[in-house]
């Protein structure tokens, strides 16, 4: 109680003594910018808060402000431009779309972005080692020829649909690093454009029939359509492959993937070395070492899906 | 009605005209609406693509350029957001097709899937495209995509006329019902209206006419119309009067003839009987009167019993008498006669109880007959007979004779009815008796009808063929119990 009249007191008198109140705040304040409520991001932000607190950075040292732009481009826009306006100590963005948006607002401060795919591709840095710019983080980003690896190693896959977004940079660049991973492979590549979600069920009822397995972007609208798609492509015994870890969780067959929990995690190590003074070009991108193989078991038995005893040596997460 | 009637009638042939003329019209503006509206579709249609696609070449530039075929895929994908739209591609210059097949085609389109069934799951973009354009209408419009003067590429988007089939279609549909409609309540009124104007009344003639047919004479029609139709009525009505009234005439005359006829041959048998029987009779006669002479001093029964022969003798004469005058009528020898001295003389030949009174009214100043004087002597001297006879207790007989102007002569066979008028004398004979019953009176002038137990029923006849024979015509009223009137009318000299 004495401690509180204490404070109370000297905030008082550097008042009367004309010193500015927020020079009196030591907190950092954090401004989070997350581009949809997708539940990977919430899961990516649970681990960026784990690690600031394993770092002791919890209120009133920071203070966070957590906006959600709900898949809205011109939302996500404006609520980086007043995160711009409002000269936050470190600008966090969770998704490619938010970091993308929040880097051409914000030039002047720091900006850790997290659960981006492809950080260069995406135009936000130009080397992982070095940004070049006011911008580091965590990818969530997957090899590519590793996903078909294992894909062809569950079966034999000739046509293969990628469900993706126009407009959203993470589901194109993964449609393009499919593209050109299969280019020379017998493998041809279907790409499926979705844009709206009453697209999906008109569209598959095309697709699916068409194609040996599909491939789930990290599209908005794929993402949430999941169950639609996996019960459509499975009835079919058509193969889903993603990867997005919640996917996976939510019904997709196959999985190689980055845990966006972890990417948080790492994503949070990159916050707290900005917070404590180091430039954001010289804090390398982070990318995880160890990626998980995820089959989903439900929509393995529903599909009627017999995976080899040499394939299921190599899955490393059961989704029952 | 069996089928055959109903397809004849006028009802049947009218309401098909007019269902005809309906359903020809409507069909006809059918068509033509539907013509234009598609020409007029189609302009807006063709219009709409050629704006889209110059729209879609100068978006595709720069990705053209950069070779980002995921944001060509974007482009068009948007594109095909339009219905009428059923798939839009990007090609280079060489016509290769740079846009993927989900993009491209508007699979948003639920009967995309039916046109690409049977398709191979494998087909590639333009197989797709080629089997869309075989199982519908589709014209393709083309832009090129140009970057200064190098031509990129060009945009073609596939415009679907099956939006423009189904507008007409729905055009159609409306007109039609809208037709329909108006053709079943015109069809109704009209129907409704003329079986009222026209129908029902033609229909009531018809069936007016057949009853006339089978010889119902009392038919009349009596439906309501107006204009030509009441015309047609009213004839009708009339006509069927006409037709009644005379039926009826030519009936009474056929019955005249026959009865005529039979009076004919009756008149032959009493001529020929009567004459046979006036010499035998005479001969009798002649034979009383001398057996009345030598037996001048017989006793009383016998000449009691040569009266009655007498008196028989003379019945017989005069029934005979009488069948000679019913069968031969004599001309008439007409001559000027006083009305008062025919009845002075026709009372002078009856022999008039004490117990009846006699009256006699006749001006002073009336004009004289132009009658057979013996003829209409036999005819007054029958009718004062007659009411003497009637009265045989006594009572008053009244003979009058009064002018009766001018009028038409009673028609005559051969004689043309409006024949000029002339003047006439009535005489009649009035008698106090016990009268006259209705049923007797209608009776009284047919051959051989007579109530007495002396005569044969010819006297009355012949007075009435006596009367017409001279331009006369005889006239009965009693009143049962009462009194009895004959009159008889009779022409007379020119004032």
């Amino acid at each position: 109680m004495k401690q509180k009249w204490m404070v109370l007191f000297l905030l008082a008198l550097l008042s009367a003594l004309g010193v500015p109140a927020e020079a009196a705040r030591a907190e950092k304040k954090i401004g989070v910018l997350m581009w949809s409520e997708d539940p990977a991001y919430y899961e990516t932000w649970k681990g960026i808060m784990d690690q600031l607190k394993k770092e002791g950075l919890v209120e009133p040292l920071v203070s966070i402000s957590l906006v959600n732009a709900r898949g809205g481009k011109a939302k996500l826009s404006e609520m980086a431009h007043r995160f711009a306006l409002a000269k936050m100590d470190v600008v966090v963005t969770i998704g490619t779309s938010a970091t993308i948006a929040a880097a051409r607002e914000i030039q002047d401060r720091p900006l850790v972005f997290a659960y981006v795919y492809d950080p260069v591709e995406s135009g936000i840095v130009r080397k992982l080692e070095s940004s070049g710019n006011n911008t580091t983080g965590a990818s969530s980003g997957v090899s590519m020829p590793k996903v078909l690896n294992y894909l062809q190693e569950f079966s034999q896959v000739r046509r293969l649909a990628v469900l993706y977004t126009p407009g959203e940079t993470n589901s194109e660049l993964q449609l393009h690093a499919l593209q050109k991973a299969l280019a020379d492979s017998h493998v041809k590549v279907v790409p499926v454009i979705i844009s709206r979600e009453e697209e999906v069920i008109p569209l598959l009822q095309v697709v699916v029939p068409a194609v040996d397995a599909i491939y789930l972007s990290g599209s908005r609208i794929v993402s949430k359509q999941v169950s639609v798609i996996v019960d459509m492509a499975t009835k079919a015994r058509v193969i889903t492959i993603t990867h997005r870890d919640d996917l996976v969780d939510r019904g997709v067959l196959l999985g190689i993937c980055a845990n966006p929990y972890l990417v948080g995690r790492l994503a949070g190590e990159k916050i707290v070395k900005v917070l404590k003074g180091g430039r954001p070009s010289s804090i390398p991108i982070g990318y995880l070492s160890r990626f998980d193989l995820k089959l989903n078991m439900k929509t393995a038995k529903a599909g009627g899906f017999r995976p080899s005893p040499s394939f299921m040596k190599s899955v490393t997460k059961l989704v029952e | 009605m069996s089928d055959k009637k109903v397809k004849d009638s006028i009802s049947f042939r009218f309401q098909a005209l007019i269902s005809g003329i309906l359903l020809i019209s409507t069909a006809a503006i059918s068509i033509m609406i539907g013509i234009n509206e598609r020409a007029m579709l189609y302009r807006t249609l063709s219009s709409k693509g050629q704006g889209l696609a110059s729209y879609i070449a100068k978006l595709s530039q720069d990705p053209l350029i950069m070779k980002d075929y995921v944001q060509l895929d974007g482009i068009i994908n948007e594109a095909n957001k339009d219905e009428d739209i059923i798939y839009a591609i990007i090609q280079d210059p060489q016509g290769k097709t740079l846009t993927s097949q989900y993009a491209s085609i508007n699979y948003r389109l639920p009967r995309v899937k039916t046109l690409l069934s049977g398709l191979a799951r494998d087909s590639e973009l333009p197989e797709v495209i080629e089997a869309i354009q075989k199982k519908e209408a589709v014209f393709t419009v083309s832009v090129p995509i140009m970057a200064g003067t190098d031509v990129l590429g060009k945009v073609s988007i596939g415009m679907s006329e099956y939006m423009i089939n189904q507008e007409i279609k729905k055009t159609i549909t409306y007109i039609l019902a809208l037709n329909l409609t108006a053709m079943f309540t015109l069809g109704a009124i009209l129907f409704f209206a003329f079986k009222r104007i026209i129908f029902n009344p033609i229909t009531e003639l018809v069936q007016a006419t057949s009853r006339l047919a089978r010889g119902d004479l009392t038919t009349k029609v009596v439906a309501s119309g107006g204009g030509e139709i009441r015309i047609l009525i009213d004839s009708f009505n009339q006509m069927a009067e006409n037709l009644g009234a005379r039926t009826s005439e030519l009936l009474e005359a056929q019955e005249e003839l026959v009865r005529k006829e039979k009076l004919a041959i009756l008149g032959q048998l009493s001529g020929s009987v009567g004459h046979e029987l006036r010499n035998p009779l005479g001969v009798m006669s002649n034979a009383v009167y001398y057996l009345k002479m030598v037996l001048s001093d017989a006793d009383q029964t016998t000449k009691e019993y040569l009266e009655i022969i007498k008196q028989e003798i003379d019945n017989s004469l005069r029934i005979i008498s009488d069948l000679l005058d019913f069968a031969r009528t004599k001309p008439p020898q007409r001559q000027s006669l006083a009305a008062k001295e025919l009845v002075r003389q026709s009372l002078k030949r009856c022999s008039i109880p004490e117990n009846v009174i006699v009256t006699v009214d006749i001006p002073e100043a009336l004009p004289s007959l132009n009658v057979d004087p013996p003829q209409m002597g036999q005819v007054l001297t029958n009718f004062i007979t007659n009411a003497v006879q009637a009265m045989p207790e006594g009572g008053a007989l009244r003979i009058a004779a009064r002018f009766a102007g001018a009028g038409i002569a009673p028609a005559k066979p051969g004689c043309l009815e409006g024949a000029p008028p002339q003047f006439f004398v009535e005489i009649s004979v009035t008698d106090t008796g016990t009268g006259i019953s209705p049923e007797n009176r209608e009776k009284l002038f047919q051959p051989l009808f007579t109530t007495k137990t002396k005569g044969i029923g010819l006297g009355l006849v012949v007075c009435k063929n006596l009367v017409a024979a001279n331009g006369g015509r005889i006239e009965v009223e009693s009143e049962p119990g009462h009194e009895t009137t004959f009159t008889v009318c009779l022409p007379a000299i020119e004032i």
